[in-house]
């Protein structure tokens, strides 16, 4: 489903960046569903060091791009849920400050369903 | 002006977008963008025409940026080529092993167009350099004796093929990469052919790079003990950059190095050229406390303590006491 097709551009973003956008918000419904699934998984009790770590993979990618294509808050909180995942993840406790990354991990999830 | 042949290597198809879009917006429209390492490396071998320059994120699934810039570099077609890394603030702790691996420079995502705009041209002043180094070995290989224009006196210039020599821009590059701990444990040595315009006007483009290229040999052999780098930077100037207290007596170090450049007195007799004089600069250092603007300019300040030479320098420093 393409979803961008009735989405605006944010303010400011150049014409150039239209095709790059669309891709962005099709592939935000994706990485919520993906985070969602993972972030269950580790509140179950699985193995939580493979799914922290694809959290922080797409987590880095959603901050490496949120903020040219005019989401920066979007961009602030990702990054924020990548560093304190891999700083955990190589402490070699990727649930030691899991009461602390989770809800910031809901927050990003708010912020993207607010973008499709 | 040349379109820049370019490969841009992001397993994020937004980020691809974003990076193409933002490049044509620069006038960059010849750019090759593929997701993985193995696609990359695919898309090298095919291709008929070499590529002038590659971007590389080092963040990637199974093999990451680092690893795939090794790999390039190891192709020797590319061993010079300029590959600038895409990194994320995150992942900045990555950049060393990324130039240990033979990047060029790096940027960081989110983009910044100012920022991205700053490094082609840095790419473009690599592709420039390159141009004229593989047309200087043309030249060698006709034997012909054509007018030096394509060589510049000023402009920095790889002398010699050899593990320690680095381009000067991306010694440049490196150096602000070290964080300040790092920093501080460099030091930036100045050395200066005071009569190379000299050579520069009697002889021809090979003439000139191999005079230079015996000075950065003799160099080379003078600095024994600690690892270093080395670059040409432009007016018979080198710099090298070592360890912090590797060169603790600059004098007896350039009077090595005019020991070493002696023994070659005959040859450059009898080539008609004047035996190069050497004079080495006071090791140069970044306070702990340094900014941005003084690591920038240390470099500088190493060739210019080369030019005004240990016995000057000294008696400035007299004065200045």
């Amino acid at each position: 489903m393409n979803l961008s097709a009735s989405k605006q551009l944010p303010a400011g973003l150049p014409e150039v960046l239209r095709a790059a956008h669309d891709v962005f918000i099709n592939l935000t419904t994706d990485r919520i569903l993906q985070i969602e699934a993972l972030t269950v998984a580790i509140n179950k009790g699985e193995d939580p060091e493979p799914a922290a770590k694809e959290i922080a993979q797409i987590a880095h990618k959603i901050a490496g791009v949120a903020g040219t294509l005019g989401y920066p808050d979007i961009g602030d909180l990702a990054r924020s849920v990548e560093q304190s995942l891999k700083a955990d993840i190589l402490a070699g406790a990727p649930l030691q400050n899991w009461s602390r990354i989770n809800p910031a991990i809901e927050e990003l999830l708010d912020a993207m369903e607010e973008v499709i | 002006m040349k379109d820049l042949r370019i490969l841009a290597v992001d397993d994020d198809r937004a980020f691809q977008m974003v990076l193409q879009g933002t490049l044509a917006q620069l006038g960059y429209n010849d750019v090759t963008s593929v997701p993985s390492a193995a696609a990359a490396l695919k898309v090298i071998r095919n291709s008929p025409q070499l590529f002038d320059g590659f971007l590389l994120d080092i963040e990637m699934p199974e093999v990451d940026g680092v690893e795939l810039c090794r790999r390039i570099r190891a192709m020797s077609v590319y061993r010079k080529t300029p590959i600038i890394m895409v990194t994320s603030l995150a992942d900045k702790k990555y950049v060393d092993s990324a130039f240990a691996a033979g990047a060029t420079d790096y940027f960081t995502k989110p983009l910044d167009e100012i920022e991205l705009r700053a490094r082609l041209q840095v790419m473009r002043q690599l592709v420039d350099e390159r141009q004229r180094a593989l047309d200087l070995l043309d030249e060698l290989k006709s034997w012909s004796d054509l007018p030096k224009s394509n060589i510049k006196f000023d402009a920095p210039l790889s002398v010699i093929s050899a593990s320690w020599m680095v381009e000067y821009l991306a010694m440049q590059n490196h150096l602000l990469t070290l964080n300040r701990l790092q920093l501080f444990g460099h030091a930036a040595v100045g050395f200066t052919v005071s009569n190379a315009s000299e050579a520069f006007r009697l002889t021809d483009h090979v003439g000139y790079i191999d005079y230079l290229a015996n000075v950065a040999t003799v160099i080379a052999e003078s600095l024994k003990t600690s690892p270093f780098s080395m670059a040409h930077a432009g007016q018979g100037d080198f710099v090298v950059l070592t360890n912090r207290t590797a060169v603790s007596d600059p004098k007896g170090l350039q009077e090595e190095v005019r020991a070493g450049i002696a023994s070659y007195q005959k040859l450059y007799n009898s080539l008609g050229l004047p035996t190069p004089v050497i004079q080495v600069g006071r090791p140069v250092s970044a306070s702990i406390f340094s900014q941005r603007a003084e690591i920038s300019s240390l470099l500088d300040r190493a060739r210019m303590s080369a030019q005004i030479g240990l016995e000057d320098g000294q008696n400035a420093q007299k004065q200045w006491n």
